[in-house]
Formats: C-alpha cells, structure tokens, sequence
C-alpha cells in the first residue's frame, strides 16, 4: 500500500500561490452592464447562428441563437472591445464603451473566410481564442457538415488526412480498430497513442481484441453525427496541463449542444453499397514432370530445368537411382493461373451494403437549450458465403443462419441527450449523456489459417482438374476435399463456408456521461467544473457449434465456445478557476488554477467451454469448462495546476503554466512529478510599426515549450506473483491422475523508483493571411526529446528471474518534423468557387540513449531481430539481412546457388510512415447549389513488409508468381529464393525475408461527394428548410502505389512495437454512398 | 480597499474548495492502487503459501513438454521423432537443423527460468516447512530434472545463474557459462540433495521421490559415461520396471493440456517422423530416421490424419499421430522404471555384455510396462542377439527409442552416440535432401540464444559440439 505518499505541503502551496495571484487579479467592482447585438452573414445578410461574441480581456463571453442576436452579460463597465468569432467567417472586432448597469447594441455583420478553422479551441483551463495560443492545436472545422456532405461513417474516417502530424492507419475491417499516432512515436516501451476526452470524459479508446486476429476499437462507439468539433492538440508544448499520459497528444471530442431559437429537426437517411475492390493477386501452377519417374509435379522455378541448368541423375552403391539436390529437378510443361478471390462462381467477395437512419432535434431558449439524438448504423460488410457452400448445407439440411452467410457485420445504434440550462446569469450547467450499443460479427479472416482469405488468396493457382488428371487426384499437388470430404472449390485447406460457420461476435455498451458548471460570479472570474463518467460492458463471444467448423484439430467439432467479458469504468472530474485583471490599459492578465482527477478502472472474465451438446452455444452447457478473471485494475492520477498569461494590446500573449500529478502506478520512492510550460503568441501584424504589403491581411509567429508524460501500467511497480491451478499425480507408482491443486508463482519483483515516461517539446511556427483572406498558411516546427524512458532492459535468462525483461527509466528518443497547412479560395464567382485545403508532414525520430550496455561497456542497443532499438537510428528501426543475385549462367532465371544471404544484418528504415500529405478540394457550382468535395492523401518515407507475397511465396503450395512464372523478374525470383532456402554458410541457414519488405508510400483517392441542395419545389413539397441536401460519396476509391501486396494501409499486427504489416487479410473496402439530409 | 479584500474572500472561498479534495486522507484514497485482484509479497509468508509456491514450481517444470513449441517437442524435431508439418516456413529451421542464435528455440528461457521458481519455492519450504522433507526433497529432484534437460539438449556453454528477489549480479560465478558435463555435475548435486533430504524415509511419497531422484541421478550419469555407477543405483529392486513419475494434466484446463498431443494430435503442426516423406508428389528418404509410422511398433502405436479426418497444419505435410498419449489429459512420464531398464542395459552394452543387455531388453518386450498414463503395450517376441558390438548399439538405441518416445530422451541419446559412441553425425541424425527445401544442416542441438549475451560472461555456446 502506498498511502501517504502524497507530501501534504504541496497541494495547499500550489493553491495558495495560485489564489493569491487569483485575489491580485480582482479589480474593483461595479454594477455589471450588458450588450445585445445581432450577427449576420454579409451579402444575404442570414443570421449567423453558433457565433462566438468574446469581450477581450475578460472572461465573459456569449453565443448566437438561430436568429443570430446574442445577449452578453456582467460586463464590467468601460471600454470594452468585442470580438465575435465563427468558423468559416473573418473575425471581427468592435469597441463600444458602456456606463455601468446600463446597456448597449452591437451588430456584426461577417465575411466569408477562407481559413475553415475553429477560432475558439477548448483548453484544459477553459475555451480559448486560437490566436493566444502559442501551440498549434489541430481542429477539423465543421464536423456536422463534413459527416453530412462526405461519406464518413467512423471516427477514423473523419480524422484521416486532416490534419498535419497525424498519422491514422485505419482498420481495414468493418469496425477494425485504427492506429492513430500524433506526431510520430517517442516511446519504445508504452504506448504511443494519444488519450481521448469527450466532452471533458477521459474515453477508453483502446481496442478489442477478437480471440483471432482481428482488433476491434473502442472508438468505434463514437457516433460522428454526434460530434460537434473534434480538436487535437498535439503534443507536451500543447498537452502540459492534461498531464501524465498526454505526452503522445490529446483529441478532445465535443458533442453537439441545442441552441436557443425555434426546434429543428434533422432526419438523415444513408444507403451504402460496399464493394471489396482489393488487388487480390493471381496464383500460378508451373505443370511439369520428374525428369526420372515422369510423374507430374508442379516445378518451382529455382529448380526447374533449363538449358543451362540441367537435371542430373545420381546412382547410390544400391543402385538406386535419384535426382542430384544441387541440380533441377522438374521439367516444365505449362504454366496457369488464377485468382480464386475473383473468381464469380466461387469467392465469398461480394458487395456488402449498409444503412443510416437518425433524427436529431435540437432548440430552446435562451434559458434551457437542447439536443437529442438517435441513429441507427447498420453495415453489412463484402462477405458472403458462396452459393456452393449454401447449396451443400441446404443438402445436409442445416439452415444456414445468417451470422455464417454474412459472417462481417456491424450495428450501431447511438442515444444522445445534452442539455444546457443558463440557471442564472452567473451561471450555466450543461449535461452531456451518449449511449451506444455496438454489435459486430467478426469473420476469422486472416492470421490464423482458418481464416477465409488465407484459403482464398493462397490457391493452387488453377482451376478443376486440368484435362486428363481427373482420375489421378486432380493434377499436381492439388488436394479437393477437405479433410473430412468436404470438397474445396479449389480454396486452399478449408472450406469457407465452414470457416464462416465459426461465429464471432463483440457487443459494446457503453454510456458516457458528463455534468459542467460553469460559475461566473464577477466579469472577472470564472469558475469550470466538470464530472463525468465512461462506462463500457463488452462482451465477446465465439462459437463452434457441435460438429460445425473447419476439422482443423481433433476437438474443434466437438463444439466449442469462448466468452470473455470486461468492463472499462472511468471516473473524470475536474475543476478550474479563470480570473482575468487588466492590470494596465495595454495588458490583461489572466490567472487559472486548477485540479483534475481520473480513474480508470478495468476488469475481465475469460470463460470457454470444450464439447456442447447438440444446440448447445453457452460455457455452461459444455463438458469441460475454464475460466479466469481479473478484479478491477486502475489507474488514478491528481493533478493540480496553475497558469498565468498575459495579453500585451491583444496582440501578444505570454503563457506560463506548471502542472504536478500523482499517479497510482507509479513507484513507492517516486512521489510527484512536475510539468512546466511556455508559451507566446504574436500577431505581428497587428503592430503599427508592420509593414502592410497589400498581400498580407494578418501574421502570427508562435512559439511553445511545455513537458507532459506517460504512465506506466497499472502494477508495474509492484510486486506480483500469480495464481492457478496445476495437477500435481499421486505420489504413487499405481496412480495415474492428478489433483488440481492451487499453486502461487513469482511473478515480477517490485519496481519502487519505477516514474512515467517524461517528454519535453518545443515548437516555432507561423500563420499569414495573404491576398485578402484568401490564402491561409500555416508551418510548425517541433521537437520532442523523451527522457526517463521505459526500456525492457533485458535480463539474462539463466539468471532465472521471474521477470526477464522489466521495465527501467533509463532511454531517451528525440522525435521532431514539420507540419504545414494551407487553405485557399482559388476561384470564387457566383457560379463557381473553388476552395483548397494542403496538409503535410514530415516526421522523423530516433533512439538517443538507451544506457550502457554493463557487458560490453558501450551504449546498449536492444533486440536483434527485425526491430531494433539504436541510439541514433530511429525507434523501432528495421534490420534484415541483405542478399544479391546473379544470373551466372545466363538461363533468364534465378537457382538457389545465384542467390547469396549475407550472414550480417543491415539497416533498411522506418516501418511507419514519415510523410503525410492530403489535398483536400471543394467546388461549388451552380450558385451554389452543388458542392463537390474530393480528398487525395499521401502517406510514404517507410516500408512495410508485403505479409501476403512473404506467406505465399514460400509456403505451401507455393504457388506465388515469383516461384512460378519464368517470365517474372529476377528481383521477385530472388526475393523468393532468399527467404525460402537462403544461404548456408557452416550447416547453419541464412534467410531472409527483404525482399518482401516493401516501399509503401501511395496516393489513395481517399473521399469524394456531391451535395446537391435541394430545390425549394422539392424542399416546399416535404415541407424542409433550405439546407436540405441530397449527397452522393464514394471512400477509399482508388490506390496508386507500387506496393507488391494487399494494401500498404494494412496495420494488421501494429502493436507497441509499431509493427505495421500486411498479412493475409484484406485492405479498405470501396463504399458507395448516397444520403439524404432533411431540415425541418 | 476593502472591494479588493471583499473580492480576495471571495477568491480564497473558491480557492478553499479546491484545495479540499487536496487533504491527505481524501487524496491518499484517491491514489491508492485499488488492485484487489492482485498477490503481493504479504501473501507468501506461510506454510500454506510454501506449499503453494512449491505446486506453483512443479508446474513449471512441465514447460519441457506443456505449452506449444515445447522442449521435447523441438527435440524430437531435431532428432527423428518428429517432422515439421507447421505452415510457418520460419519452423522448419528445428526439423532441417540449421538454427540461428538470434532466435531462441526450444523454450530456453522458460526452461531456465522454472530453476527460479523451484528456488523460491525451496526457499520458502526451508523457512516455513522445515520437516516437509518429501516435499523439499521433490524440489530438489525438480531442479535437478530441469538442469538434466538443458544439459542434454543445448549447447556447450549454458549459465546456471541466479537473481536475488530480481535483482541479478552477473558478476556471481554462477553466471560462468558451464559445458553440458558440468551441468550435469550441477544436476546430480542437486539430485544428492533430494536423497539426502528424502533420506531413508519408507512411507510411500518418500519412495515415490527417491525413486525419481535415483533414476534422474543415474541418467545423468550416462550421460557422463559412468554407465555401471548408473545401472547401480537402479536395480530393479529399487525402481521397478512398471513405476512411473508422471506429469499428470488439469482437466479443468485447457492450457494444462499434455502438449505432445496438443501439438500432434490435435493442432497438427508436427507429425510423427519416417524415414520417406512424400511431399508434393515427390517422395523423400531421409537417411538414418526411425520410421517410427512405418513400423507401427506397440510402443509407439501411429495413426494417418486421414483416419480421424485430420490433415497437418501446413495442409500438405503427410499427418501421422502418435497414439500413446490419445487424449489431451493422458499422464506422460517424467521418470519410469523403463527408464532404469535402459539404464541397466546400457551398463551391460558398455561391459561387453551383449546377451545381458538383452536379457533385459527382451523381458521388457516380454512384459512391456504401462507407457504414460494409458498405453499398455502389447508383448512383443524377443529379439535376435546381435553378432556385434556396433549392431548391439544400434539396436539398443532404437529399442531405447521406441521405450522413451517423445520424452526427451532421443535427441541426448543421439548426441551420446556421437560423443560416447564416436559415430559421426550425418550418421546418426537426420539427413539428406529436407522435403521442404534445401539439404538437413549438422546442428545436433540447440544454442542458448543471443539473448543471453546479456551476462557479461557468456559469448555464445563455447562449442556446439555433440
């Protein structure tokens, strides 16, 4: 137990100081005044609704309803400038001077603005204007009109290629889980993925691992109709008061809020057909025949016989006869191919389809507003089972459900009810509460062999029989029946319609759930507090009925079930207290304290049942039962803050913050730690003295230094040793059964000085506004250096401990990169505009300490397979052995003895991408009346390892191109012939897989959509509103890449260790969309 | 003046509620681990948790042959009892015997690893079960196995090292890479150590761990060529021909299942090794295997896949399965009084003694004991006594083989004919063209793997010499 732990002189302290800066803020007060106004778009002169309305200098602040007034109250009297703030307009700014208790009218009238960016972001000590801010923090704008106007049904869909640093590697499953990494990786050891708040709730965004291969995420409950913003603050510069656990970035997800004017409803209806239009690759057969029995065989073109490499008899002292080894050994005939997956009458591709229907209501009035929600997501992904395997089970009689027919599936249905209450003119509570249930089926897909693409991709490489092998087993190496006769259709090993018999299934439901209130008891305090709350049941459950499934060991059709249950419960509150003093004329202060605290709690029961009855489904109902389960595990972390900014003339703005945290997991003799931050924000351009070329509209340099962390898990730190059962015999010589007996072992030792991982960063960059508002540019630099590391420092195994690989504070990484956006208005007419939004990055990082190695006295270096940990290398850096060939004999194809392995490993890069580059493009056209959105995107700088050539080519039946075709190039034959036989050098094999290992940069034709509004005799007839639109989308349409396998976005395998791969499974379906979205 | 005290009040107010959640006791209670699934150190200080601690031990131990990719199973590869019929072309490194250092094979680390847990739980038995004699004795046995099992199958040069509640000093002696005869050496203390602790005792557990103490002690001492010493200790009025140690299996769970029939019977990925291989519509003979499918010997029953509708993983390897473990809680052996008759017969084979060696060989064909938990031979006729001492070797080794199958006895008794009986390798193991590829390599047994480079006394095997 580690109570006490906490020094108590340190939370009053920080407190203390922070309040009496908080009391040195106030300044006198007065009867507060109050200012109404109206904003409006110019030219249609539309009232603006969710516009912003900020009095400088203070923190009071309003927002406009659907008329577009608003109604800004305790206003401290004097001079006061507003700003009204709205995205997708110009800010604007006005000065009124109000006498106290009285009142004043300001009206704005606001220009379209090419920058499509939040202005206002929400930070840990409140919501803030963008420009005092001297990090960069990403926004996605829009977030309703994007879900509304672009084929995006996922979180992952909505963050892709939007923003500069960001990396995502969607799920290439329905429902698979992403990898989102936020500036690169720093950790070797923890995780690298960024922390998730919705609506200020920590959310668990981890995954869901299916029992097979397949990673299903936690983010899939996040419904994108109801997120209102999605901002990503990006690193420690930015993430310092978020604390221990942010130093890889924070996504703050805010859902949609009612605002007060007249009810709206909005009905949205979505049909979706989904095509699997992957690369799937051709298989070959090379037929040929022994050169001494004449028996068919299928010839592998390192051994084939040619001109120049001849086939050579050898006779033992029996005088047995044999072929040479080191010689050929086939003689070819002919050569055919095929391709089993899109092969119409037999492939289980076949277009998925999918549905959306959800209705939001929102309104209300300037006391209670709303929003209430509800959709319901139905997919149906591009799976079924072949009609074949449907007509034989229909000959069996065995109805075929519809969980092994369309074994990929996924329903989501969402509930969402905010409510906000303005209580009293000093103060505001809102209520957030989401409910999901998520149900996906899970076909076993890819690792594991009973997996549908492995027996479809992995084919002989023909069709039948060929002619006149009929009556001697169907030619070559062919086997057509399964094990137990059940005929194959030319898949390889198992049929796939009893692979679709296993049953897989995930339930998510999740309720998350917050209270804020936000108390202003002058114009110059404000007071946040929030609570809240995430809790996720999930269940995930696998079936083989009795009988049912693939035959693939001796109990896998006696009938088999797994059940594993966890709960993810997590506890969030946080309070924070703003003050704001205009010390002088030219400069306003600001000061805010605050504390957070969260609780993370998780805990599991993994049941399975061997042998179920007929009809039997459950663990209770089987023979043979075992279990294990865990009590709840958490992670809680206090932390306290203080911070203080100052705005010189609202141009410039310095910030200085401190934030310490306490955390459960960290070690006994580890107490606290502290995370400082800087920042300034200078609109340059706003200085008398800037010259004002008529191109230039505004400039801001910013610049940010600030530290934030990583936890380690759990119970690292502690002790541990674990319990079971082991069957101990009878210590009798008749005896020959066992007791099970409980039994404890060591587990791990304890780790007292065990403390998070700490990263510092800094980042420099700019904003301009250039040719009247047209052009938006915008550039940062950073770096991150990562310091107490957590390495598995490896222990020697002979040293028999009980840990061999435990987690010391002794690394250090460095990551930096440039990240650039620009957005453009390159035409606008009335009949036709042109809107462009540019994003790229650049990221690099690499290992810089690691310690020094005790046995050889130099930096130690970690790992010595494919991933290596260097200093001065990059983090998880890729080491294969290299070979080279030559075709000595000039034949045209490559022999095993014209390959050579080096015995010595050498480096060959990242495994994660480097450069991130999307080109997002809007026209309108028509007046308007129709939009088209299309987005390209760029990932490239790394090499992932092409899983499905590596498996294909050199395993049974080998029946890739590269050891098949003559006419293929020698680099894939040698590829081939390095990793199957290598190079033996004294009886020991040298092989290598590199050439697999594959450059996987490409362009993907990621999102296209037009909306069309519809036209007032439509929207007159049903009643809608103006706004109603019908949109027509397409994802994920085309890939250019020169990528040899399935995707190069596969992220199957990604895990800590950032082991992006393919492997066996399939890549990002094609979606077709057409939507309707009704206003009322 | 007094609006800015006013105003402060109001502050210090607010700020008084933030720093209430900052009290000690509310927030040491926020922060406490609140892991109650979780056992610490305050668990283990009893006799109960000795006892505990000391099953705990005992299931490690069956790391050798529990679990995938186990110890005997990857030795049964190298030697002739099993070929790779795994669909991950990565395995067939173990059955072609062309192992790489970088990877470890054959479970090493746990291996090593279970002389840790077996030390925790002497530890714990000294403290709090002083007078367990039995009990300690069975732990001492236990280490004793586990050193026997990385002497007899990994390179020369193993550490035998230790750790102090996870702390490792690796300049301790214990860390000095040992060749297999001093870890034998090391084995046998400790298996003096289980007779001396077990002492005269008569009752019945006694017995049963003596028994096992005396019939690993006197492996051991084959393996170090001291053949009469060993037959000496195992006469069969100390450890009868039909006593069995057995490695019993849960039948609660699955993960306790007997791994040999896991990895063959049930999962497929290693099939029961011939001497042909037919492969791709090609048919592969490999030099110096027993073919053990073909001869269907009682010892050794074996069934096709296609029997019981199984096929290899890999899909086109032929599947033979071994059917003396039929079941996936069927008992395998750890010692047995077969295994003190082989013992004793060697002795008469390394005396001259052809007709003696057979006498014992023949009364076992005669009378075959319980195999496992399950299998009972049937009688088999008597063999010819061979004219020669070399054919009396080849033919005590193959009977040998089919007594001790899959209990990692044939790869160490391939290794002994070449060190003790100086035949060459190519003619004693596996070799030839590799039915998936490329030529068998001259591994005889597994390397400690690079990542024990991490004790600064270790450089690699010192030899990989049989």
């Amino acid at each position: 137990m580690r109570l006490g732990r906490w020094r108590l002189t340190a939370a009053p302290g920080v407190l203390g100081a922070a309040l009496l800066m908080l009391a040195g803020g106030a300044r006198n007060a007065s009867a507060q005044a109050t200012i109404t106004g109206r904003v409006t778009a110019q030219g249609t002169n539309a009232p603006l609704a969710e516009a912003r309305v900020l009095v400088i200098g203070s923190t009071v602040s309003a927002t406009t309803g659907d008329s577009g007034k608003f109604v800004v109250r305790g206003i401290a009297p004097g001079e006061v400038q507003l700003q009204v703030l709205r995205v997708g307009y110009q800010s604007q700014k006005k000065t009124v001077t109000i006498a106290a208790g009285g009142s004043a009218t300001v009206d704005f009238t606001m220009s379209i603005a090419v920058a499509q960016l939040e202005e206002v972001v929400t930070t840990a000590t409140g919501q803030q204007r963008r420009v005092e801010l001297g990090n960069a923090v990403s926004t996605l704008g829009d977030v309703t009109k994007r879900v509304e106007e672009t084929p995006n049904h996922t979180i992952s869909d909505l963050l892709i290629a939007k923003s500069p640093g960001v990396t995502l590697l969607p799920g290439t499953e329905l429902g698979g889980a992403p990898t989102v990494r936020i500036r690169g990786v720093s950790s070797i050891s923890l995780s690298n993925a960024p922390i998730w708040y919705v609506d200020g709730v920590r959310y668990s965004a981890g995954s869901l691992n299916s029992g097979t291969d397949v990673n299903f995420s936690m983010l899939g409950s996040i419904n994108p109709e109801d997120i209102e913003d999605i901002e990503i603050v990006k690193g420690p510069s930015a993430a310092t008061l978020y604390g221990t656990n942010a130093a890889n970035g924070v996504i703050l997800i805010t859902t949609k809020k009612g605002r007060s004017g007249q009810t709206h409803w909005n009905w949205s209806a979505e049909g979706r057909n989904i095509q699997d239009r992957v690369p799937y690759q051709d298989m070959y057969a090379n037929f040929g025949h022994d050169p001494l029995s004449g028996k068919a065989k299928r010839c592998q073109l390192s051994s084939i016989v040619t001109p120049k490499f001849p086939f050579k008899i050898i006779t033992d002292a029996k005088g047995v006869q044999s072929l040479d080894p080191k010689f050929a050994d086939c003689i070819g005939d002919s050569l055919t191919s095929y391709n089993w997956m899109k092969d119409k009458d037999v492939t289980f591709v076949h277009p998925g389809k999918g549905s959306l229907f959800g209705l939001s209501i929102n309104g209300g009035n300037e006391q209670v507003r709303y929003f209430v929600s509800s959709d319901v997501d139905n997919e149906i992904g591009p799976i079924q089972m072949p009609s074949y395997d449907v007509q034989r089970f229909d000959s069996l009689q065995i109805p075929v459900r519809n969980e092994w027919f369309h074994p990929s599936a996924q329903q989501r249905s969402s509930f969402r009810g905010n409510l906000s209450a303005s209580l009293s003119p000093k103060f505001d509570l809102n209520v957030s509460s989401g409910f999901v249930k998520m149900d996906n089926r899970i076909p076993p897909e890819s690792d594991l062999i009973i997996a549908l693409y492995y027996v479809g991709m992995q084919n002989y490489g023909y069709k039948g029989c060929p002619a006149g092998t009929e009556k001697t087993g169907c030619g070559l190496d062919k086997i057509p029946t399964q094990a137990d006769g059940v005929p194959l259709h030319d898949a390889l090993q198992w049929d796939p319609g009893e692979i679709m018999q296993v049953t897989q299934q995930s339930d998510v439901q999740r309720f998350t759930g917050s209270i804020n209130g936000n108390w202003r008891p002058f114009s110059w305090m404000v007071n946040d507090g929030t609570v809240g709350v995430d809790f996720a049941a999930v269940d995930f459950f696998q079936l083989c009925r009795l009988t049912e499934c693939p035959p693939q060991s001796s109990t896998a059709q006696l009938g088999r079930v797994t059940d594993n249950q966890s709960k993810n419960r997590n506890l969030s509150a946080k309070v924070a207290s703003t003050s704001s003093w205009n010390a002088k004329a030219w400069m306003n202060l600001k000061t805010s304290v605050g504390a957070d605290y969260t609780n993370l709690e998780d805990d599991f029961s993994n049941t399975n049942g061997l042998t179920l009855p007929p009809g039997g489904s459950t663990v209770g109902a089987a023979a043979t039962r075992s279990g294990s389960n865990r009590q709840p595990t958490a992670q809680k972390t206090l932390g306290l803050y203080v911070q203080e900014q100052a705005a010189l003339r609202d141009r410039l703005f310095l910030t200085a913050a401190a934030r310490t945290d306490q955390n459960s997991a960290f070690g006994q003799n580890f107490q606290r730690v502290v995370y400082p931050k800087v920042s300034a924000s200078w609109i340059a351009s706003d200085e008398s003295w800037f010259p004002h070329p008529s191109y230039l509209n505004q400039l801001r340099l910013r610049g940010a230094y600030g530290a934030s962390g990583v936890q380690p898990g759990a119970t690292q730190a502690l002790a541990l040793f674990s319990a079971g059962t082991v069957s101990i015999p009878a210590r009798s010589s008749t005896a020959t059964g066992g007791t099970d007996t409980p039994a404890l072992t060591a587990n791990q030792p304890a780790s007292p000085n065990l403390k998070p991982e700490k990263s510092t960063e800094y980042e420099l960059g700019g904003e301009a506004q250039l040719l009247s508002n047209r052009l938006r540019l915008d550039y940062t630099f950073f770096r991150k250096s990562t310091h107490d590391a957590l390495i598995q420092v490896a222990v020697s195994a002979s040293s028999a401990a009980s840990q061999l690989s435990p987690l010391v504070n002794i690394g250090a990484t460095q990551g930096w990169g440039h990240e650039f956006q620009a957005n453009a208005q390159l035409m606008d007419s009335r009949r036709f505009s042109w809107d462009v939004t540019l994003t790229g990055s650049h990221l690099s990082n690499k290992v810089v300490d690691l310690g020094i190695d005790p046995n050889t006295g130099k930096p130690r270096t970690l790992g010595t397979g494919q991933a290596r940990q260097i200093p001065g290398l990059p983090l998880n850096s890729q080491w294969f052995r290299s070979y080279s060939y030559s075709d000595a004999n000039g034949d045209g194809l490559l022999q095993r003895a014209e390959v050579v392995v080096d015995t010595a490993f050498k480096y060959y890069g990242y495994i994660t991408p480097r450069d991130i580059i999307s080109v997002q493009n809007g026209f309108d056209l028509f007046g308007r009346k129709l939009r088209i959105n299309m987005m390209f995107d760029y990932k490239g700088g790394n090499s992932i390892l092409d899983g499905a050539n590596n498996f294909q080519c050199n395993t049974g039946p080998y029946a890739c191109r590269d050891t098949q075709d003559p006419s293929f190039s020698q680099d894939r034959q040698a590829a081939a012939i390095a990793k199957q036989f290598g190079t033996s050098v004294n009886g020991t094999s040298y092989k290598t897989t590199v050439g697999y290992f594959r450059n996987a940069q490409f362009w993907k034709f990621r999102e296209v959509s037009a909306v069309y509004q519809l036209p007032k005799v439509v929207t007159q007839r049903i009643r809608a509103q103006n706004g109603s639109t019908i949109v027509f989308g397409a994802r994920n349409l085309h890939t250019w890449s020169s990528f040899t396998g399935i995707d190069p976005e596969a992220n199957y395998g990604t895990s800590q260790a950032e082991t992006q791969q393919e492997f066996q499974t399939t890549g990002l379906p094609t979606y077709f969309t057409v939507r309707l979205n009704l206003k009322y | 003046m007094f609006s800015t005290m006013h105003r402060a009040r109001w502050a210090a107010a607010v700020g008084a509620a933030l720093v209430l959640p900052g009290c000690a006791d509310f927030k040491n209670q926020l922060l406490q681990p609140q892991n109650p699934g979780i056992i610490d150190n305050s668990a283990v200080g009893s006799a109960a948790a000795a006892a505990a601690l000391k099953v705990g031990a005992m299931g490690r131990i069956k790391v050798v042959y529990t679990s995938s990719e186990t110890l005997w199973q990857e030795a049964g590869q190298v030697a002739d009892e099993y070929q790779n019929a795994d669909f991950q072309p990565d395995r067939n490194d173990v059955d072609q015997r062309t192992m790489a250092t970088n990877s470890p094979y054959a479970n090493y680390g746990s291996v090593t690893q279970a002389r840790g847990y077996i030390r925790d739980a002497l530890a714990a038995e000294y403290k709090y079960e002083p007078t367990k004699t039995t009990d300690i004795g069975e732990l001492w046995m236990a280490l004793g196995f586990i050193e026997l099992s990385l002497g007899e199958n990994f390179c020369n040069g193993i550490p035998l090292g230790n750790n102090t509640n996870g702390v490792v000093d690796y300049s301790s002696p214990s860390f000095k890479p040992l060749t297999n005869n001093e870890v034998f050496d090391a084995a046998i203390a400790h298996l003096d150590s289980a007779l001396t602790s077990v002492g005269s005792a008569s009752d019945s557990a006694s017995v049963f761990v003596r028994r096992a103490a005396l019939v690993l002690k006197a492996r051991l001492l084959v393996d170090k060529g001291q053949y009469a010493a060993a037959a000496a200790l195992v006469p069969t009025s100390a450890v009868a021909t039909n006593w069995q140690y057995l490695f019993t299996t849960s039948t609660a769970s699955s993960s306790d299942d007997n791994g040999i029939w896991t990895l063959n019977n049930s999962v497929s990925r290693v099939t029961v090794g011939d001497s042909v291989m037919a492969y791709q519509g090609k048919t592969f003979t490999i030099a110096n295997a027993i073919p053990f499918f073909s001869l269907n010997d009682p010892r050794v029953p074996v069934i096709t896949g296609a029997s019981v509708k199984l096929v290899a993983e890999d899909g086109l390897t032929p599947l033979y399965l071994q059917q003396i473990w039929k079941n996936r809680d069927d008992a395998v052996a750890l010692a047995s009084g077969i295994d003190a008759r082989m013992i004793e017969a060697e002795a008469k084979l390394n005396a001259n003694d052809i007709a003696g060696m057979m006498t014992i060989l023949n009364a076992a064909r005669a009378t075959p004991p319980k195999l496992g938990g399950v299998l009972q031979p049937a009688a088999m006729p008597p063999l010819a006594t061979p004219a020669t001492q070399d054919a009396a070797t080849s033919l005590f080794f193959r009977e040998k083989a089919f007594w001790q199958f899959s209990r990692g006895f044939r790869l160490s008794d391939l290794r002994r004919l070449v060190r003790q009986y100086k035949r060459t390798q190519d003619k004693v193991f596996p070799s030839g063209q590799h039915y998936k590829g490329g030529t068998y390599g001259s591994d005889v047994n597994f390397p400690v793997p690079d990542g024990e480079l991490v004790n600064p006394q270790f450089h690699g095997c010192i030899d990989r010499n049989a």
